[in-house]
């Protein structure tokens, strides 16, 4: 098998959601249509970010997770992902769980994670409990929370956001990818062989541990390396547990027909390990530096 | 009547000084044995070049059905084998690994 002629593209970047955006398009795009496509996306991710941010104050999603278990009316954006969230939580039976907000505060991600760095921890606190997505309460626009109980929608909401803000790329341009941070969602018609996509080392960025090509769909990495701030410290927690996930798996990346699916499917198969490869199109970075893939050779 | 304390000779006293200054000495030269090695300039200068450590190994499991809208591109794979990590030479349109920060 050879490496195909690589699809001549242009790329510009923003900042959200605490990560670099990016907007790949044709080579051959009109300077003016990448200008708007990008306008178009970024006005997205800033909405969506002032909608789901935990680490706003005045967020939708902080008020909603003040409300003390009192209804409260949501907007019809914050329904749908809550509903795609709860839908992910009842598919992966509870192994996704849009309610560990608390879990991981308690593990110390409490702020944005550049100041989490800054002040890292040693000791984990009380592990809370978890699983309590099965008490939510969604009746049309009316969400209610149980008791004690915050919404954590963080990487849903990005690859949510990635998958809506394609929708207004696509109006304007043929084809491309939007990426937000290595989470990334296809629109168009991609040119066979498709965008060459590296997979990152989780312990070095600079290395490739495999070469994808991306022709339509998803593709979504979750890792437990780049975002801890101590021995066993990080941000993915096992619902089973309440602590930050004790995996063998450092690194999974998935493909998935949206940018949701493939982000909950990482999660999946970040607790799961290598059985989740069964079901799943997925690569996974294990911590001995060994590679596991499930997704098809190119012909 | 106390026993007398056994005390060492003088030349005993420097022989142990010789050799605690001896390891004293090479301790730090083994730990910077240890050191991982920086990267190399080009690496250090341009982010884009891709190294693949040689060691890495690549297992490939049957896909499940469906059509993925992705592929592996390898030189020299196959489809049922473990495989080494191929180097890849050209610049990837971009990469995907740790998800960023949640907003």
């Amino acid at each position: 098998m050879q490496t195909q002629t690589q699809l001549r593209v242009q790329r510009r970047e923003f900042h959200a959601m605490g990560t670099s955006v990016a907007l790949i398009a044709p080579g051959d795009a009109r300077t003016a249509d990448l200008d708007l496509a990008l306008d178009e996306v970024e006005r997205e991710f800033a909405e969506q970010e002032q909608r789901f941010s935990r680490f706003r104050d005045d967020s939708e999603l902080s008020e909603v997770n003040r409300s003390e278990a009192r209804p409260t009316r949501v907007s019809g954006p914050f329904g749908a992902l809550v509903e795609r969230a709860l839908r992910a939580a009842v598919a992966t039976d509870g192994l996704f769980d849009p309610t560990l907000l608390a879990a991981v505060v308690a593990a110390g991600y409490d702020r944005t994670f550049e100041d989490v760095i800054v002040t890292a921890r040693e000791v984990l606190r009380t592990a809370a409990p978890t699983g309590r997505w099965r008490e939510i309460v969604f009746d049309l626009d009316v969400l209610t929370l149980p008791e004690g109980v915050g919404l954590d929608l963080g990487g849903i909401a990005k690859g949510w956001t990635a998958d809506i803000a394609v929708r207004r790329a696509s109006d304007i341009l043929p084809w491309g990818i939007v990426d937000a941070g290595g989470d990334m969602r296809a629109f168009g018609e991609v040119p066979a062989p498709g965008l060459e996509i590296g997979v990152e080392h989780p312990f070095d960025a600079h290395v490739e541990v495999l070469r994808l090509a991306l022709t339509h769909g998803a593709l979504a990495s979750s890792s437990i390396v780049r975002r801890s701030w101590g021995p066993n410290l990080h941000h993915l927690i096992d619902p089973r547990t309440g602590r930050p996930a004790a995996t063998d798996v450092v690194q999974a990346s998935v493909w998935a027909d949206t940018c949701v699916e493939a982000e909950v499917e990482a999660k999946v198969a970040l607790l799961r390990g290598v059985p989740a490869l069964r079901e799943l199109a997925a690569t996974l970075v294990l911590e001995d530096g060994s590679v596991v893939t499930s997704m098809p050779a190119a012909a | 009547m106390e026993a007398k304390k056994k005390r060492f000779s003088k030349s005993t006293v420097r022989a142990l000084a010789w050799a605690a200054g001896g390891v004293a000495f090479a301790v730090p030269w083994v730990a910077f044995e240890f050191v991982p090695p920086a990267a190399s300039s080009a690496q250090a200068t341009n982010p884009h070049v891709v190294v693949v450590p040689a060691g890495s190994k690549v297992t490939v499991l049957s896909a499940p059905s469906g059509g993925a809208g992705v592929k592996v591109i390898r030189s020299g794979s196959s489809s049922s084998t473990t495989a080494a990590t191929p180097t890849v030479k050209s610049v990837p349109v971009t990469t995907t690994g740790a998800s960023a920060p949640p907003p």
